[in-house]
């Protein structure tokens, strides 16, 4: 029987080719579909790399007319709220948490151009924010008065940029001074949720040196929660010190909701219009389907007066289009390959290729038996001598 | 070898009920060749999809073999019309993309039996309707009374009991028709199968045993013909 659905179906190529043609179209748009919804599913679940419970952040905004003592002020706040018995840790940063905003450092390095993210802390925060250390050691008091700057870099780092070179006691120079890697961390995606891994650059700053005018971003991780109402008393504090200066608080909290709803209403429309996409391609291949055994009522009711059985019949159906589904996986599956072999698209990793090709041929076949299911139904249920007179 | 007993078929179509066969009885023997006759639209065609199990009376009997059908599920009906039945059509009815000798094997894909002796089965359908040169040929490449001829060796590839042919000269030339006629009647004299045929032309119809006339849906009289009278006793 087998050898006769191939024999069947090689000798019907041509209507056939249509068919596959549909197949494939579809199982492509299903690897799309699937493969963003994994990768966003692995991105979004994947760990911060810090802690935002309990925090909240303060963005400093200095005032335009106090240029000078930027850094003795912003250092006399950090004090300020150290000395607060609800607050537990008090972290200085260039970035605010949950923000879009970015520095990016692009260079060549090794020949190669790379690029990767850069912010600034003061010595303690990245321990202080609960970033995990994977190798080194944090930013010290040993590092200060050196000719060389300290820098910790990511796992990602390490591994695409060094590729393989010890990273500790890594060196580069720069234009006036050299930077040494003194600490590798697992990753620190201050950006949230949505946006991947990056490679990822920290430098350290006393909060005795002039460079911690750039660190603006204050979070403030407190012992207990703290209700809103708290926010008008951080307030006087802040102003006590810098009444000209404008504050912006947020709980992380917040910040990591609202980037979340603001990435969920639009998700929601493109699901509507992936769902309608879906819907059309599946109603294609429904019809496709649908004219292809009607076309062969003939031989159905042929069949049954030879002798098949209603199950036999619809085993053979379905089996020649998965036959055909089989044969559209194929090329689809030779072609999607590409995209993890020459690194087409970044979001499609090794994994989410696997994951998203078998899913979507498993989807495929489930389509086609659906699909197939009711016109075949249709046909057999027709008396034998109906069928073989059907037009 | 067949009976039909009171047997009745009605359509059901938009409200107009049709009645195709009106209590019909008729018994076939062993080894008999019966022509059904009748004008357009009496009822042959649906009386012969009844013998063939191919759709089912209203009410009624029908034994074929002395086995009375009694159930119309799916898996019975399926095995005895392979087992039983070899049916001709006017339309040849073969699958245009199968070769001559893929068309023929196909009741026997619906038995217990290896590719291999599938095959010699097929080859000897094919050379006793004389088309042991075109196995390999598509139905297409071939003309209507070769067609007719693969369809025959079908028909007769599993060795049924029952031959049923529904007008089966009824779309070739007199040339063409008769190559098949004379096929039957070996079929018939050699072998000793039992053939129900439904035709159009009374030549034809003489060349058998006993014509069934049919009118209206019902059976109008039932000639003998003493010429092959002999053939039965
Ligand atoms: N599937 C069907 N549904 C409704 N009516 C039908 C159906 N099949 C046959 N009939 C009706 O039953 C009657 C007998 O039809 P049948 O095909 O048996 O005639 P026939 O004697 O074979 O005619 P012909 O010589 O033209 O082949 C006709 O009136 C026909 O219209
Ligand atoms: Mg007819």
């Amino acid at each position: 029987m087998l050898k006769h659905i191939a024999k069947l179906t090689w000798n019907r190529r041509n209507e056939n080719v249509l068919i596959i043609v549909e197949i494939f179209i579809t199982i492509l748009v299903l690897f799309g579909i699937i493969s963003m919804l994994a990768s966003t599913y692995q991105t979004f679940n994947k760990p911060l790399g810090f802690e935002w419970q309990n925090t909240w952040s303060i963005k400093l905004t200095p005032s335009t007319y106090q240029e000078k003592g930027t850094d003795r002020t912003i250092a006399q706040i950090a004090q300020a709220l150290r000395q607060r018995n609800e607050i537990d840790k008090v972290t200085l940063s260039s970035l605010g948490l949950f923000t879009s905003g970015a520095s990016t450092r692009g260079e060549d390095f090794n020949g190669k151009y790379v690029s990767y993210l850069l912010t600034h802390f003061s010595l303690d925060s990245p321990k202080d924010l609960g970033v995990t250390l994977v190798e080194g050691r944090w930013f010290g008091e040993q590092d200060l008065g050196q000719n060389y700057t300290a820098v910790m870099v990511n796992q990602q780092f390490a591994d695409e940029i060094l590729a393989g070179k010890q990273a500790i006691g890594f060196e580069r120079p720069y234009d006036d001074f050299i930077i040494r890697i003194v600490g590798v961390f697992k990753d620190y995606r201050h950006r949230g949720h949505l946006r991947g891994s990056m490679p990822y650059m920290f430098y350290g700053h006393a909060l005795e040196s002039s460079q911690v005018s750039i660190l603006r971003n204050i979070n403030i991780a407190f012992k207990q929660p703290q209700s809103p109402a708290y926010e008008q008393k951080l307030r006087e504090i802040l102003q006590r010190i810098a009444p000209n200066w404008n504050f912006k608080i947020d709980n992380l909290k917040d910040l990591r909701q609202q980037q979340i709803n603001e990435f969920v209403t639009p998700m929601m429309i493109l699901s509507v219009v992936v769902g309608f996409l879906l819907l059309m391609v599946a109603m294609g291949l429904f019809g496709v389907l649908w004219q292809n055994i009607n076309r062969r009522t003939k031989e159905i009711g042929l069949r049954r007066a030879l002798g098949a059985s209603e199950g036999s019949i619809q085993a053979q159906i379905i089996g020649e289009l998965l036959a055909l589904t089989l044969f559209a996986s194929l090329i689809a599956f030779a072609l999607l390959l590409q995209i993890p072999l020459l690194e087409l698209i970044e979001v499609v990793s090794w994994t989410n290729f696997w994951l998203s090709i078998t899913s979507a041929v498993s989807v495929m076949i489930l389509l086609v038996i659906l699909c197939a299911w009711l016109p075949s139904r249709m046909a057999i249920k027709l008396a034998p001598s109906d069928a073989l007179h059907y037009e | 070898m067949l009976k039909l007993k009171n047997i009745n078929k009605t359509y059901q179509t938009d409200k107009i009920e049709t009645i195709a066969l009106n209590d019909i009885n008729l018994t076939v023997n062993k080894g008999e060749f019966i022509s059904i006759m009748g004008p357009s639209g009496c009822g042959k065609s649906t009386l012969l999809n009844i013998i063939g199990l191919l759709d089912k009376p209203s009410s009624g009997e029908i034994s074929i073999s002395d086995q009375q059908i009694t159930s119309y599920q799916d898996k019975v009906v399926a095995s005895l019309r392979n087992k039983k039945i070899g049916f001709i059509f006017q339309s040849f009815h073969l699958i245009n993309d199968l070769r001559v000798i893929d068309n023929v094997e196909l009741p026997l894909l619906y038995r217990d039996i290896s590719a291999k002796e599938r095959r010699s089965l097929a080859l000897a359908a094919l050379e006793r309707v004389g088309l042991s040169a075109r196995t390999t040929h598509f139905p297409s490449q071939l003309s209507g009374g070769q067609q007719q001829r693969v369809a025959i060796a079908r028909a007769i590839v599993g060795k049924p009991a029952l031959l049923l042919a529904d007008e089966p000269t009824g779309n070739l030339d007199s040339h063409m028709g008769n190559e098949i006629m004379k096929i039957l009647e070996s079929l018939h004299q050699d072998d000793g199968t039992t053939i129900v045929m439904v035709t159009h032309d009374e030549e034809e119809a003489k060349r058998t045993q006993r014509i069934v006339r049919v009118y209206d849906g019902q059976l109008v009289a039932a000639t003998e013909q003493p010429l092959h009278l002999d053939a039965t006793a």
